[in-house]
This record gives C-alpha cells, structure tokens and sequence, in this order.
C-alpha cells in the first residue's frame, strides 16, 4: 500500500476535519498504536455503524449519543490484528440510510472536492475522509450503494464483496440480507491488501463465506467480455455519460468484447431495494428502544416511554423507512408488496445470473450523475433514485466496485464494475487494469482541493 | 382525514413511534406518492417465481458446525435437567397462607 504515514494523516486530520465534518471522533496520535504485522503502518477510518471496543458507536443518531462498543467487530480486529490503525469514527447517514449524508444527527459532511456540493452517502465520512488524505483507507458499509456512491461522488475506488465475504460481526444491522462492510481506497490494490486480511468465514456471523483467492491474477481485456446493459443508457446524465463512452472505447481498443444486454426489470430495482430494505430495518430498528443502551425520553407507562424515545431520537429518513416496513409487513399489505418484492428480486437474480453466463463483467455508471449541491439538494424520494446502478449488487450480492473515471465539471465522474458471486478477485485485477490504462488518475488528485493544501 | 391518513397513525402505532399532527401529515404526502411508485413491482411478471428471502447456492454450515460437530446440543441435551415436554409446561403458582401449607404437609 502506498502509506502517507500518521504523522501526514493526523496533520490532515488537524487541518481538514473541522470543514469537512469526517471523522466524528478522532483518537489521539499518542493512543494510535498499530502492531507490527503485514499492514503495520495503514491508518484506517472506521465508518460509525461498525464497532470498535472503546470508541463510540453513534450510526449518525441522535439515539445512540455517547454509546461506547463493548466489543471489536470482526472485520476490523482481523485488520488490526495485521497492524492496521484506528485513527477514528467516521460520519454518515443516520443508520445508514441516505445517500448524500445530510441525515447525519451529527451534522453534514462536506466533499473535499467542493464544500458546497455532498460527498455523498451514506458512507460519506468515510469518502471525505479517504478524499482528503485523512486516512489510508477507509470501511463503510454498503446496503443499496452506500460506499460505491460516495466514493463515486469523492474520485475513488468504493468496493462492496461479494454478501458473506466480508463478516457482518459487528456492523450494525440495517437491512441484514443486504448490508456489506466495505472498503474506500485511493487504489484498488490497497483495498486487495486489505481484503487478503479481513476476508473470509466468521463463527460470529453465519452468513459469512470462504474468501475468494485476491491475489493479483493479471488481466488481459482481450480475454474479457464485458457487458454493458442498453437500457441503463435512459438513466445516465450528460456528465456522466462521455466517461462511460470512453471506458468502452478503451476496453474495446484493448480487445476486449462488448456485448450488449437487456435488463427489462432495472427500473423496479428502486422499489424492490424501499420494500426489502425498510422491511427488515423495521426489524433490526426494533432493538432500539429506549430502554436497552439508547437514549431514553422518560415519560409514565412502558410503552409509552418506548414509542416517545424512538418518536424522539430518531431523525425523519429513518422513521420514514421503519414506517414503511412496518405498513409493508402489515396483513393487508404483505403479499402485494413484501413478497411480490421478494419474487422480482429473484427475477433480478436471476436476470443478473443470466448475464453472467455471457460475460465477465459488466459495466455501468456508478452514478447517475456528479455530487449534488447541498442547497441543490434533490427531495426526499427523488434521492432514493440516485442508487438506481448499485442496487443491484445488493439484491444479487454479487461483488461491485466503483472506479474513478475522470471529472465533469471539475467533480469526480464514477464507473462501476459488477461480476458473478465471488469473483472478487478479477473485479480487482479489472479496477487495476483501468486504474492504469484508463483513469487520468492525475487529474483526479489535483481536482481534490483538501489534498493539495 | 383520508383512509391512508388513518393508516399512518395506525402504522406509526405498529411501529412504537410518537407523532405529532405536522408529522403526520408531511409523511401523508411522502407515503401517497411512495406507494404509488412501489406500483411498478406489479409490471414484473412473478408467477410460479419463489420469494428470495434467503441467498441460494449457501448452506449454513456454521450453525450444524457449533450444533452437531463439536457436540455441543448433544452437551445441551445431556446437562438438560427436565425433558423437553416439561421445559414447555409453566408451572402453576398457588397462592398459600403459612398455615394452609403447614396444614397440607401434615
């Protein structure tokens, strides 16, 4: 990994943090101690939904404010274990759920690149953060986009693996068949070294997998088929759209094959991704209480201390969506929305396991467009729309990745790259190629206006 | 007061959640057009499909590890001071004066 080293990272830290709202609790450069070990040296950002023994577990919620974890999620023990360093908790949206984190109780985050303009979300402390050189690399989580858009928004490479490579343990539950921990890196071969340590099965966590082999197997286009999906073209903005022609252009330049596919389901992947997703986060929100380890609104009567404290603390996106899934749950509403959903997502798996029968990968935008103004800021539901090219991912649990791909506007432009069930490993071995061939990675660290002070 | 406008204070209640009448009414708007766009999963032919709740192609061997391999349930079984039929029975409690039980264990 290309280190910047504590001394670089805590200045950046120092000088960058107050404007930038990433990390929402730093620990101090004397405490931050890495072991020695094969990532002896990275400083790490850890988004706050993920526990660390000692430091706060916030989720961006007023809720959970001045809770401390009692344990070490698994993914991030196996990396200190490596050497790694914890250099703090980083801000997102409130329980995750956002994409341009402006949901955080704990105030926005801004993007390096433009202050005035999201870093997107809902990992987007993690995207700043990594953006502004305040880390090595950085953990997010990512249920319907939430590490492959802010990094997209922020010029980086954002990586969500394939569902079970990557424990849970740890990882505050949101929507449990679609969250994944995930990693923000200036490099995909820095996310490789990482994912060499944290990868694999887990006893805590049985939905956890063998990790796929991420040693670098080379990558030849000329043996690639690459899928592009013809009515994604609909959904992509004019600034997005010349980096995603040009990618194809290069790809097939190298001998790689293009093959066009059809995906008639891709505009339900929104309503599938509000159903599935509120629906189990009106379950997993359940736990927060009041009375267990939350904030509490005391007020006479049981149930009603329980209903006041979570009417209380919880921010509006969040109740939206446990209201949701609560109605979706619901008798009346359960086969028409709930299991209709859970069908088309198996015709999207299956759609998507179609497509991996004719090619390797397939790439799409990771975005619709760049990042938004915050004063710009789009409603409530036409943000739901910004995930339209990650969910997918997230339905199927096949790997993705987000790949900076040049600027519009002098804003980062992201490309994704999704292949079948674990095949980590060659989605990497991909995003190194075009790290390399492509991406005018130059152009990319210049635009960083935090990186360059 | 709309039909869905009840629903919601219904489902707020469902939900543990406290609102005033604002709240209420903003999300009136937001769930009106919400459900109206969650429409479009009807467009998705579904018939003879089987819901995905839980991913295919994966067992779960780490429960039948922690279970049978390492023997742990059988550990449980064994160690188990009442049988499974009477773990399930509460038992009923009977309110006695002192001198009701002293009479009994005469």
């Amino acid at each position: 990994m290309e280190l910047l080293g504590k001394k670089e990272i805590y200045a950046n830290i120092a000088a960058h943090n107050k404007a930038l709202n990433a990390y929402l609790q730093v620990v101090p450069e004397t405490a931050a101690q890495g072991s020695a070990g094969p990532l002896s040296g990275v400083c790490l950002g850890v988004k706050d939904n993920i526990a660390v023994a000692g430091l706060q577990l916030t989720c961006g919620s007023k809720f959970l404010e001045g809770y401390t974890a009692p344990y070490t999620a698994t993914v991030v023990d196996r990396l200190t274990v490596a050497g790694a360093t914890v250099v703090g908790k980083l801000n997102m949206d409130e329980f995750a759920m956002g994409s341009a984190n402006t949901y955080s109780a704990y105030g926005d985050v801004k993007n390096p690149w433009d202050e005035e303009r999201v870093p997107g979300g809902s990992s987007g402390g993690s995207a700043a953060a990594v953006a502004a050189k305040m880390c090595d690399a950085a953990l997010g989580s990512d249920t319907g986009g939430s590490v492959r858009q802010p990094a997209s928004y922020c010029g980086l490479f954002g990586y969500k693996p394939t569902y079970g490579v990557l424990s849970r343990y740890g990882l505050t539950a949101f929507a449990s068949s679609l969250d994944q921990i995930g990693i923000l890196a200036r490099h995909p071969g820095d996310i490789r070294e990482l994912m060499q340590v944290a990868a694999g099965r887990d006893h805590h966590d049985a939905t956890s997998i063998e990790a796929p082999s991420f040693a670098a197997q080379g990558f030849d286009p000329a043996k690639i088929r690459i899928g592009v999906i013809t009515e994604y073209e609909k959904s992509m903005s004019a600034a997005v759209r010349p980096a995603y022609d040009r990618c194809i252009k290069e790809l097939k330049a190298a001998g790689a094959t293009i093959v066009p596919l059809s995906f008639p389901e891709y505009d339900t992947v929104i309503s599938v991704y509000q159903v599935i997703a509120t629906a189990e986060a009106s379950s997993n929100l359940s736990r927060f209480d009041g009375i267990r380890y939350t904030k509490r609104a005391d007020t006479k009567g049981f149930r009603e201390t329980i209903a006041e404290s979570r009417g209380r603390f919880f921010g509006a996106e969040v109740k939206r969506r446990i209201l949701l899934g609560t109605w979706v749950l619901s008798r009346a509403y359960y086969d028409s929305y709930y299991l209709r959903a859970a069908k088309v997502r198996t015709v999207i798996l299956n759609r998507w396991r179609e497509f991996f029968g004719k090619v390797d990968i397939v790439l799409s935008p990771a975005t619709a467009g760049i990042a938004f103004k915050r004063a710009e800021q789009p409603d409530t539901f036409a943000l739901y729309l910004e995930d339209i090219f990650t969910i997918p991912a997230n339905l199927t649990g096949m790997p993705a990745i987000a790949v900076p791909a040049g600027t519009h506007d002098r804003m980062p432009v992201g490309l994704q790259l999704t292949a079948d069930l674990s095949r980590d490993g060659m989605l990497l071995d991909a995003a190194g190629w075009l790290e390399k061939h492509f991406m005018d990675f130059a152009t990319i660290e210049r635009g960083c206006r935090h990186d360059t002070i | 007061m709309t039909q869905r406008s009840d629903d919601i204070r219904a489902v707020y209640e469902l939900a543990a959640l406290t609102a005033d009448a604002a709240e209420l009414t903003a999300m009136s708007g937001h769930f009106e057009k919400m459900f109206k766009h969650l429409e479009d999963l009807a467009r998705v032919p579904v018939d003879g499909v089987e819901p995905y709740f839980v991913l295919p192609l994966r067992d779960l061997p780490l429960m039948a590890d922690t279970a049978n391999a390492s023997g742990v349930e059988a550990g449980i079984r064994r160690t188990f001071v009442q049988s499974a039929e009477e773990f399930l029975v509460v038992q009923r409690v009977v309110n006695r004066g002192a001198g009701e039980c002293a009479e009994e264990e005469e």
